[in-house]
């Protein structure tokens, strides 16, 4: 008898469906053969952000990002702060009827100068993702994804033709890590974030420092040897503070001086952006030139009070400062 | 409808005082506005990719 098996290639995972099979991500489905999306068109989160919130530093400062996501994730990890949204299915979120024509009528409307994919993970919206990329840019609205990159190669081509921005979470840099916090693997996601800069999209990498997970120096300095080695120093890095959620709440939030370990063995290592998450009025929010030390940005939340940057350069110096600022 | 000053000083207090929390609202929330895009039955559409594997199903 003739099955109707099919086996997604969107992501690592590579989720072999019976007919009416969901994939682990919950939002894709066996129909007769025919794997479908779920969420096409149909955020259940829909927001205007500040890009740094993303956080994005070195990408069009102060300016607004129509942020979107879905239902469902491809990844599980225990600390997700937005589990409510990533770890359901979309028949058990309240959905928006957005498709791609509509979010650019808003984002237009809101004078957005990018559209965020977001929340959950772009990954596993990838069509509407993909097809509103694509009519952004054609609208001159620049796209960002933030995102865990656990994706294939072939996909993730494809979809770099239009989009302008990560934020790419390095969770960790072991496999073990990856495997007990998120029930995936590292591999693919080191893939995703060279492909993405080898395709010119302007990348940042945040890692959130958990209490006794990844919080040793260690771990923070295998971390800063693999940016360094494989991306060079100009990709921001921002350590960030962990807070309670999800499967987590028995963990402390992460200390201040943990995440300032981290800032200063990621800049002994040779990073020139490295930022500290969560934590206000800590240095480690501002930019600094990384050849005369001068501050160029100091940040107060996502509002910037100091801007040194011109045209792209130290104002003092005129070295020129990694990222796309106009 | 709420003003603009109003709308804009609910947009700052929301934005200035997240942390680690990623604000899920609906959009009206920002604008005052009666949100017209709301609970929409999702439907399906192929996706891109993704192969048969009837000689994987054992």
């Amino acid at each position: 008898m003739k099955t109707s098996v099919v086996q997604c290639e969107l992501c690592p995972r590579k989720c072999i469906l019976k007919n009416g099979d969901r994939g682990n991500c919950g939002v894709r489905i066996n129909l007769d053969g025919k794997l479908q999306t779920l969420v096409y068109g149909n955020p259940a989160a829909v927001h205007i952000d500040p890009i740094e919130k993303k956080p994005l530093y070195h990408f069009h400062p102060s300016t607004l990002a129509f942020s979107i996501a879905t239902a469902g994730c491809n990844l599980h990890c225990k600390y997700c702060q937005n589990w409510q949204l990533s770890q359901r299915r979309p028949e058990e979120t309240s959905n928006y009827d957005l498709p791609p024509n509509k979010l650019m009528d808003q984002a237009l409307k809101a004078k957005c100068k990018s559209i965020a994919y977001t929340y959950s993970d772009p990954v596993v919206f990838y069509e509407y993702t993909y097809d509103s990329a694509k009519l952004a840019k054609e609208n001159n609205i620049l796209n960002v994804m933030v995102t865990a990159g656990y994706i294939q190669e072939k996909p993730l081509l494809d979809l770099c033709k239009y989009i302008d921005a990560a934020n790419i979470d390095l969770k960790g840099i072991t496999e073990e890590f990856y495997q007990k916090m998120s029930a995936a693997t590292l591999a693919p996601v080191l893939n995703a974030i060279k492909i993405m800069i080898d395709q010119g999209v302007w990348v940042e990498l945040t890692n959130l420092v958990v209490p006794t997970w990844n919080d040793k120096k260690s771990d923070f300095q295998k971390l800063c040897d693999w940016i360094s080695e494989n991306l060079g120093p100009d990709v921001p890095l921002h350590f960030s503070k962990f807070w309670p959620q999800h499967q987590l709440k028995n963990l402390p939030p992460t200390p201040v001086e943990t995440l300032s370990i981290a800032w200063d063995i990621a800049k002994k290592t040779g990073l020139n952006h490295v930022y500290v998450g969560n934590v206000p009025n800590h240095p480690g929010n501002s930019t600094y030139c990384p050849n005369d030390s001068r501050l160029l940005i100091k940040r107060q939340g996502y509002t910037i009070i100091e801007n040194n940057i011109i045209d792209g350069k130290c104002k003092f110096c005129k070295t020129k400062i990694a990222g796309r600022w106009t | 409808m709420k003003s603009k000053n109003m709308s804009r000083r609910s947009f700052l207090k929301l934005f200035a005082g997240a942390t680690a929390g990623t604000l899920l609202l609906p959009i009206s929330k920002l604008t005052g506005k009666q949100n017209s895009l709301f609970n929409k039955t999702n439907s399906t559409r192929e996706a891109k990719y993704y192969k048969a594997a009837d000689k994987l199903a054992g």
